[in-house]
């Protein structure tokens, strides 16, 4: 009864977000200046005529609402196109999307690794040098842009040293290695951000959980230190930030790869979104910024989900 | 170091924790702090031993270092504690104390509201400290765990078992920390403050659980505590600390009806009494416990004794005064004059007034 009230509160909130994002990304376009797509569908050497007729066929004439109801219903069909290559925006997406999703859950799974590794060094070692290198390494992933990172790291290992190959994609399914070797630099470059926020709050909810009287009692019951870091300082530890990874793996997929894609060349969603808003070609945009906002509903959702399969007191509270 | 605490002989065959000369210092920022000051005492089995004494006297600083819960870069401890079979608890080696804590020596502890891990069900939190030092299968633990919570009185035990911490309340999450110490049959059960953050009515239920299974189980208990009240009701044997020192140790009847130490006469002052008028106001000690980043010289209790005189800036020994074996004393006073002067107002008590300080030796 509950998981279904759930499900039904968040399909509501996720409808009225879809629209609320679908409606501004929209109107943007017609805001900004040169915004008329007719002006790009009829080409360089067009006359006014020219664009007039296009206008006319595409229905950019009709009032705004009209015409966002026809995106909308040509986005819910699935048959829409964007205006620059005609091609369908759904089979480009489904094209880019292995790309994608290699490049954001593999830095999500490196990001949370290493911070989870480097916390717990950090908060062992707090006070010492270790812990100060720890700390000074995350603040350096935490201010610097992804994109710098990227390039420093291509040039380093790239260009330099060759140490691994040309940028690009390669799919998983045609040469696992090669794909594996392609990917090593951007998880990096997308991850040192994440790497250096997660290492710093991990590292103070760890120092915060090792005073609690739960960890004396821990060690009062005989357990060795590694049982008492895992079992019952971790174990607590971890809850805020596993769903803190919900929500920035959302919001990694739906935002940072596309600087990342861009700048190793690996031609997926992002890279096509970013061509896409060069061009000013709506729809492209439209249906990706659409779908980026359903993943972060959807991930909200999970999160929540999550949290209460991990704290039992969240269940209480909520029955 | 002048005088040397021979322990009263009790029959050596029923001690089962002999605790001699302990010292903790704490090297901190502001210097060290001198926690706990040459302390012995021993406890037998099937006793109740209360160490009472304020925040900051050292009582549960000297439990958790038997326990080996204090060690740490910048603690010092020297002396020792004894176990039964000659098992020396400061020298042991980590791992070694592994194996006692929890097995041989068991602790509960304040604040049962946040003693146990909130993310894993009470059944398996006493599990695991017999899986930590028996071979037993996961559902023998269990069944263990559901057994010693039924012992100490949680109804519908089986099913209470598979709840989380969070759905008991304060005293029922005490009587699952004591299921929890009682789990692996200890020959000592260290209680810090066990009843404190209860209601009364739970605290007398708590005591009795304590009790009932001292008698049974013939384990010794150290119970620490502020609360003389609790001490009255179910200690055999009591030890009196301040600022890190014993000032008086004697069997419970000895030391209410015969105190030989100032602040013990400050203590007992300021208990409620029910068979006597009560006082516009409770009488308290005047004055605060000294820093033990810097203890006075001599009588640490100097500072608000209104019975101080010049020779307690020397330390005084911890001596039988009161002609009862077994109940010594850290103060200066002759005898004859502490049963005089422990009389106010027809009971025990100090007078509010504190006389003007020694004028020998004061240091800042």
């Amino acid at each position: 009864m509950y998981l279904l009230i759930f499900t039904l509160k968040r399909l509501a909130s996720a409808v009225v977000v879809l629209f609320a994002v679908s409606v501004l990304t929209f109107l943007i376009f017609f805001a900004i200046p040169n915004g008329n797509p007719a002006l790009r569908l009829a080409g360089r050497t067009a006359t006014p005529a020219d664009i007039h007729n296009v206008e006319v066929a595409y229905g950019f004439d009709k009032p705004i609402y009209v015409q966002y109801e026809r995106t909308m219903k040509q986005i819910f069909t699935g048959r829409i196109q964007s205006y620059t290559q005609h091609l369908s925006v759904f089979s480009q997406i489904k094209r880019g999307l292995p790309a994608t999703l290699s490049v954001a859950i593999g830095a999500a799974i490196v990001w949370m690794l290493i911070g989870i590794v480097l916390g717990v060094i950090g908060a062992l070692r707090a006070g010492k040098a270790t812990d100060v290198a720890v700390s000074t390494v995350s603040f350096v992933g935490i201010s610097a842009p992804s994109f710098v990172v990227g390039f420093i790291l291509l040039d380093l290992f790239v260009y330099k040293t060759h140490i691994f190959p040309q940028v690009g994609y390669v799919p998983i399914t045609q040469n696992p290695v090669s794909w594996l070797t392609h990917m090593i630099l951007p998880w990096f470059s997308m991850a040192f951000l994440y790497i250096g926020i997660y290492a710093q709050v991990l590292r103070s909810s760890v120092l915060d959980a090792v005073t609690t009287d739960a960890v004396r009692t821990a060690r009062a019951k005989g357990l060795s230190p590694a049982k008492v870091m895992i079992k019952h300082v971790l174990r607590v530890s971890l809850i805020p930030i596993v769903s803190l990874w919900g929500l920035d793996f959302a919001g990694a997929l739906a935002g940072t790869t596309l600087v990342i894609e861009v700048v190793f060349n690996l031609q997926g969603v992002g890279q096509y979104t970013y061509n896409a808003i060069g061009a000013l070609d709506v729809p492209p945009i439209l249906v990706v910024t659409i779908l980026g906002a359903f993943f972060v509903v959807l991930m909200n959702a999970v999160v929540d989900i999550l949290y209460a399969v991990l704290d039992p007191r969240i269940r209480a509270g909520k029955g | 170091m002048t005088e040397s605490v021979e322990m009263v002989s009790f029959s050596s065959s029923e001690e089962l924790l002999r605790v001699e000369h302990l010292k903790v210092d704490f090297r901190t920022e502001g210097g060290v702090v001198h926690a706990v000051d040459d302390v012995s005492y021993s406890l037998r089995r099937g006793e109740v031993l209360a160490v009472v004494g304020e925040s900051g006297s050292g009582k549960s600083v000297s439990a958790m270092t038997l326990m080996g819960l204090t060690r740490a870069r910048n603690a010092d401890i020297s002396g020792t504690a004894t176990l039964a079979d000659g098992t020396e608890l400061i020298s042991a080696s980590e791992r070694h104390m592994q194996r006692i804590r929890g097995r041989r020596i068991a602790m509960i502890f304040q604040d049962p509201m946040s003693a146990l891990t909130p993310v894993y069900r009470v059944g398996d939190q006493i599990a695991e400290q017999i899986r930590t030092h028996e071979k037993v299968s996961r559902s023998a633990a269990r069944a263990r765990a559901i057994e010693l919570l039924r012992r100490v009185g949680i109804p519908r035990a089986a099913e209470r078992s598979r709840a989380y911490p969070h759905e008991f309340s304060g005293g029922m999450r005490q009587r699952v920390m004591i299921a929890m110490a009682l789990s692996c049959s200890p020959e000592i059960l260290i209680a810090d403050e066990p009843t404190t953050a209860l209601d009364v009515t739970i605290q007398a239920q708590i005591l009795n659980e304590i009790e009932d299974l001292r008698v049974e189980t013939g384990v010794g208990v150290l119970l620490i505590t502020h609360d003389l009240g609790v001490v009255a009701e179910v200690a055999n044997r009591v030890v009196v600390m301040y600022a890190g020192r014993v000032v008086e140790q004697a069997d419970l009847r000895e030391l209410f009806n015969d105190p030989m130490h100032p602040y013990t006469w400050g203590l007992l002052g300021s208990i409620p009494r029910i068979d006597r008028d009560r006082p516009h106001r409770l009488p308290t000690i005047s004055g605060s416990p000294p820093s033990l980043l810097d203890p006075p010289q001599g009588c640490h209790f100097i500072t608000r004794c209104p019975h101080r005189m010049p020779k307690c800036t020397e330390e005084p020994p911890l001596v039988e005064t009161s002609g009862v074996s077994g109940h010594r004393d850290r103060c200066w006073i002759e005898a004859g004059d502490k049963r005089r002067l422990r009389l106010v107002n027809g009971s025990i008590g100090l007078p509010a007034e504190i006389p003007a300080l020694p004028t020998t030796q004061e240091s800042a």
